[in-house]
């Protein structure tokens, strides 16, 4: 199946997977290692719960959303890749260029608002 | 872990323990709100601990010295709880190398900043102390619009920097010692 167009108007939702992109939120829009190539892992139409509760996360402590059109004002792209996912790309790792990677990552902290909180585990 | 120096020398040692074990408690959720602005906002904020309650009753040049050197021992503490064991730090303590790393960089900034300065350190913002998904550590301290944000990588090879941001600049810098002493000074500055 393939995944829709998204609109500028589209909430995206970010998944928080360690207790420190809870605390330290700009942490949250940093490439992780498994990100490199692909960008920025959001998922869309889905619930915060249901988001959550994708087997391929054993634990999660929270979900910041923001919208495609933020994202795009930061002139990054939104790639959907699967019915419910899509990769920010344009945004460099922290190895290659800390200084655009932290930037974005508070520009986008800024835009983005924590829309659940609190651990929840998922047995797989 | 090594011993620290006892960052309440004024207080008994029973209740620098519970006063301890007290910040510790909640630490663990690392609040900014752990250090207080000023004295005169740990007086009013003063809490039901007993051990605590004694602080009320301390002179400001009592307050203001400790608790200088109580803010860089809650930074110990933080950096400290990443190593705990633990289902909390499952999957996300730092490496050997991160941590000594950031406990030596970031305690040499203090002393500097400290000497420098020639006051207590009662107005550093308590950093966010976490680690990222490789076991390497960060620190960010945050004041106002201001921002100063360290990484320390989990291995010898990978990529340490200190960022730092206003609403007018942004740049990242060489994670030295004097280069985060000069920067959390610059982030104290109106």
């Amino acid at each position: 199946m393939l995944p829709r167009a998204l609109l500028p108007i589209d909430f995206l939702l970010r998944v928080l997977l360690r207790r420190g992109e809870l605390n330290d939120p700009r942490s949250a829009f940093l490439l992780r290692e498994n990100e490199k190539d692909s960008g920025l892992s959001v998922n869309f139409d889905y619930t915060t719960e249901e988001c959550r509760a994708q087997p391929c996360f054993s634990k999660t402590y929270g979900v910041r959303s923001l919208t495609v059109q933020s994202v795009l004002e930061l002139e990054l792209e939104v790639q959907p890749d699967e019915p419910h996912h899509a990769n920010i790309t344009g945004i460099p790792h922290t190895d290659d260029d800390p200084r655009r990677a932290e930037y974005l990552a508070g520009q986008l902290e800024r835009v983005s608002t924590l829309v659940s909180e609190g651990l929840v585990k998922n047995d797989r | 872990m090594a011993l620290q120096p006892n960052p309440f020398g004024f207080m008994s040692e029973r209740a620098t323990n519970r006063l301890t074990r007290r910040a510790r408690s909640v630490q663990r959720y690392w609040q900014p709100l752990l250090v207080p602005d000023s004295p005169s906002d740990l007086i009013q904020d003063a809490p039901t601990d007993p051990a605590i309650e004694q602080l009320t009753t301390l002179t400001i040049e009592n307050l203001s010295a400790s608790h200088a050197q109580g803010s860089w021992s809650l930074v110990v503490a933080g950096l400290d709880s990443l190593m705990a064991p633990g289902e909390e730090n499952e999957g996300s303590r730092p490496t050997e190398y991160a941590y000594r790393a950031a406990r030596s960089v970031v305690e040499s900034a203090y002393g500097r900043l400290l000497s420098e300065r020639k006051t207590s350190m009662f107005n550093i913002p308590l950093p966010i102390v976490i680690t990222d998904d490789r076991g390497g550590v960060k620190l960010a301290w945050h004041q106002g619009t201001k921002h100063v944000r360290v990484n320390f990588g989990a291995a010898p090879e990978l990529r340490a920097y200190l960022y730092f941001e206003s609403s007018a600049e942004h740049d990242i810098e060489a994670l030295q010692p004097s280069n985060l002493s000069k920067r959390l000074n610059w982030l104290l500055t109106p």
